[in-house]
C-alpha cells in the first residue's frame, strides 16, 4: 500500500512536471525550455540548452534572471554581482556577461539542469520575494508643487539666489513683480539643527532681498516645539503641512495670487 | 501623510491619465558597446499639465544586445511602467505564462502578455495584448506602450537625447 502510494506520488508528480514542461526549438542545436518554476510576476524560468559538441552542453538563463532582478527594481552592480556570483559557483555557474552559463556532458545534462534551475530559483528566492512595499510617504514637496499647480501659480522650482553671504537654492520662488516676492522653503524633516540653517538662510536672503519674503512649509508632524518656534517666529510665512490649503491666503494676502 | 497602498483604480487612472516623458534619465538603445550589453532606455514621467509634480513614476524599456558566443539568441525586448518602485504594466515575451485571478493558475498564455497591476495579484496579472504585438524590435515595443499606456513624446525626447 505504501509503496503503491509513493510510485503513484511520483508517478503523478512526473506527469504533472513533463506536461508542465514547455519547449521551443530554436534550431537543430539550441532549445529553450520552460520550467513551471517562477520568479516574481509569475515568469517562468526558461532555460536554453545548446549543444555545442556532441557531448558537450551549455546551459544558460537568455540573460532573464539578472533582467528580472532589474525589472524588480534591483540595480545590479558590483556588490550584488559578487553575492549572485557566490550562490552560483556553489552550483558551478558562471556568469559572462549578463548571462548565468554552466557546461556540461550528455550523462550529467539532467542533473546539471536541474541544479541550473534550482540556482537561478534560488537567487530569485533571494531578491525577488514579493516586497510589501506601499508607496513612499508622499514627499511634502510634491504635496506642495501639486497645490501650486492647482492653483495655477507661477514660481521658479530650486532657484538658487544670491543672499548678502552665500547662494541659497529655493524650493519655489516667487519673484518680486509690482508685488513683494517670495522664497518658499520645505522642510520635510525640521529638526532643530534644520529650523537654525533655515533661519540663517532666510535672513541672509533678506539681507540682499529687500522685497522678498522668506516662508516655510514644515512636517509639523516631525517638528519638535524648539524647531517650531524658530520657524514660527522668524519666518514671515509660516505653513504647517496639516494645513497647506491656508496658503493660497496667504498667496492672496502678499498679492502672488489675484483674489478674483 | 503616507499615502494609501496601490489600489487598481489608483493603477488605472494613472495608465490612463494623460501623462508625458519629462526626462530621460538614461538611454543607451543606440549604443554600440552599451555597459553589460544591455540597452536600456529610462524615462521619468509626469501628468500633462502637472509638470513639477514628480509621480515616482519610471518608464524603462529594455532589450540584452549581446548574445552569449555559440548561444542562438532569443531575445525579446521588453517594457515596463514603475510607480513607487512597483511594476504596474509590463509588456514582455516568454513561451508560457501562466494567467492568474486571484491567486489561482486559470490559463497560459504564450508568447507576449501584458502584465497589469492588481491588488489580488500584484503584477502577475497578465492579459493578451491588445493590439497585438507585431514588430519584436525594442523600438516598435516602445511605441505599443507609450500608444498603450498613454505616455506622449517619448520618441521625441528619445532624439533629442540623441542629438
Amino acid at each position: 500500500m505504501t509503496n503503491d502510494l509513493m510510485n503513484m506520488a511520483i508517478s503523478k508528480f512526473f506527469d504533472f512536471y513533463k506536461s508542465e514542461v514547455e519547449g521551443e526549438q530554436i534550431d537543430d542545436n539550441n532549445v529553450v525550455l520552460s520550467f513551471p518554476v517562477h520568479f516574481s510576476g509569475f515568469h517562468r524560468i526558461e532555460v536554453t540548452v545548446t549543444q555545442s559538441r556532441p557531448d558537450l552542453f551549455i546551459i544558460s538563463d537568455g540573460a532573464k534572471t539578472l533582467e528580472e532582478l532589474r525589472n524588480a527594481g534591483y540595480a545590479v552592480e558590483s556588490k550584488l554581482k559578487k553575492r549572485i556570483v557566490s550562490i552560483c559557483r556553489m552550483a558551478q555557474i558562471r556568469i559572462v556577461h549578463e548571462y548565468l552559463v554552466s557546461e556540461t556532458d550528455a550523462a550529467s545534462l539532467g542533473s546539471s539542469i536541474q541544479r541550473f534551475v534550482e540556482a537561478t530559483k534560488t537567487i530569485g528566492d533571494a531578491y525577488l520575494v514579493q516586497r510589501p512595499s506601499p508607496p513612499k510617504e508622499s514627499n511634502l514637496i510634491n504635496q506642495v508643487a501639486e497645490f501650486l499647480a492647482a492653483q495655477q501659480v507661477p514660481y521658479q522650482a530650486r532657484r538658487p539666489l544670491q543672499g548678502r553671504i552665500e547662494k541659497h537654492v529655493i524650493d519655489f520662488y516667487f519673484p518680486p513683480n509690482g508685488v513683494p516676492g517670495l522664497a518658499l522653503s520645505v522642510m520635510g524633516n525640521p529638526s532643530k539643527m534644520a529650523a537654525e540653517a533655515w533661519a540663517f538662510k532666510s535672513s541672509d536672503i533678506k539681507l540682499v532681498n529687500e522685497r522678498t519674503k522668506a516662508g516655510v512649509v514644515y512636517d509639523d508632524s516631525e517638528a519638535g516645539e524648539s524647531s517650531k518656534s524658530i520657524l514660527v517666529n522668524i519666518a514671515d510665512v509660516s505653513i504647517p503641512s496639516s494645513d497647506i490649503p491656508s496658503l493660497q491666503g496667504v498667496l492672496r494676502s502678499i498679492g502672488i495670487l489675484s483674489h478674483s | 501623510m503616507a499615502k494609501p497602498a496601490l489600489t487598481r483604480y489608483a493603477v488605472d487612472s494613472l495608465v490612463d491619465a494623460r501623462k508625458y516623458a519629462s526626462r530621460v534619465k538614461k538611454n543607451t538603445v543606440d549604443s554600440k558597446d552599451p555597459k553589460n550589453g544591455e540597452l536600456l532606455i529610462l524615462f521619468d514621467i509626469r501628468r500633462v499639465g502637472m509638470p513639477t509634480v514628480d509621480l515616482a513614476l519610471e518608464f524603462r524599456g529594455r532589450v540584452m544586445k549581446a548574445a552569449l558566443p555559440g548561444v542562438a539568441s532569443n531575445l525579446y525586448p521588453s517594457a515596463s511602467l514603475i510607480w513607487h518602485g512597483q511594476r504596474i504594466r509590463c509588456l514582455d515575451h516568454k513561451i508560457v505564462h501562466d494567467v492568474i485571478e486571484n491567486g489561482i493558475v486559470c490559463g497560459r498564455i504564450k508568447g507576449w502578455h501584458e502584465h497589469f497591476w492588481t491588488e489580488a495579484d500584484g503584477d502577475e496579472a497578465i492579459r493578451i495584448p491588445d493590439p497585438p504585438v507585431k514588430n519584436y524590435d525594442l523600438h516598435a515595443i516602445i511605441a505599443w506602450c507609450s500608444s498603450k499606456w498613454n505616455i506622449e513624446g517619448i520618441e521625441e525626447r528619445q532624439r533629442l537625447f540623441n542629438d
